[in-house]
């Protein structure tokens, strides 16, 4: 019942962040989403990927709300493709219930029993270990991603030589 | 029946790459799309009996989509010191 009522929550609140003109409101529905994603974790014995989820939520919120506000789009209506572009929702439709219908088809039916909380649903030491032993490589992987990504940001976004230049003979009385 | 929720919010990840034009709109669809895979992955998990598997996997996804959400800030925040503003048809002129 309860993991009925959060997947119907977590679709309303996607459908909204997909459709919605509003980039502030895309990001609560995003937020919420991710919210009830967690809500459905914890019903099924996911308790530390709960967390996990709704920190990560709820730090892309934010950061989606500064980012907007940065570049000028919190609030506007703006950054949607016309209706002379239809063709690109029924495009995008079309492929994502395509693949939602695969993941239907390629998943079949979860048994009742399957989404039972288990006894140890929030083993911690095997989730640990399972990370550190047994997934290294893609710890390591994604570590050394998070590592580029760092770099690479800092890089991308730096100021242009020239405009530094520019700036400082602005800055000169 | 729960599956097909991860993949319907995979779906509206999608959905929402293609119709959106700026690149927050864009990101904002990429972060729907790791949603609906990492949900995905553990409820795969938890159905075939390889719970913490499938809670390894959700997390590193989770993890994975913040580099990538980073990496696309970073990428935002050059086409906007570069072009003052930040549509998506932009981004190829980072090339040149």
């Amino acid at each position: 019942m309860i993991i009925a009522f959060l997947a119907t929550a977590t679709l309303a609140a996607v459908t909204v962040a997909a459709f919605v003109r509003d980039i502030r409101r895309a990001t609560l529905a995003l937020w919420i989403a991710g919210l009830g994603a967690g809500g459905i974790y914890l019903t099924i014995g996911a308790e530390t990927l709960a967390i996990v989820q709704w920190v990560t939520s709820t730090l892309v919120a934010i950061s989606f709300v500064f980012f907007a506000v940065m570049f000028g789009e919190y609030g506007s209506q703006k950054g949607f493709f016309d209706r002379k572009r239809a063709l690109f929702y029924g495009l995008g439709l079309a492929i994502g219930v395509s693949f939602a219908g695969l993941i239907a088809l390629g998943s079949g039916t979860i048994d009742a029993p399957m989404l039972e909380v288990p006894v140890s649903g929030n083993d911690l030491p095997a989730l640990g270990k399972a990370l550190t032993e047994d997934h290294l490589l893609s710890l390591e992987v994604l570590a050394f991603t998070l590592l580029m990504v760092l770099v690479g940001g800092g890089v991308l976004a730096r100021p242009e030589p020239m405009d530094r230049g520019e700036r400082k003979e602005e800055l000169k009385p | 029946m729960i599956m097909v929720v991860a993949g319907i919010i995979g779906a509206m990840g999608l959905v929402c790459i293609i119709s959106r034009r700026t690149l927050l709109g864009t990101l904002l669809g990429v972060q729907m799309l790791v949603l609906g895979a990492s949900m995905t992955l553990v409820l795969a998990g938890a159905s075939s009996g390889a719970r913490v598997n499938g809670h390894v996997f959700g997390f590193l996804i989770a993890l994975g989509g913040v580099g990538q959400l980073v990496a696309g800030y970073a990428l935002a925040v050059r086409l906007f010191y570069l072009k003052d503003k930040n549509d998506i048809e932009e981004l190829r002129s980072l090339k040149q």
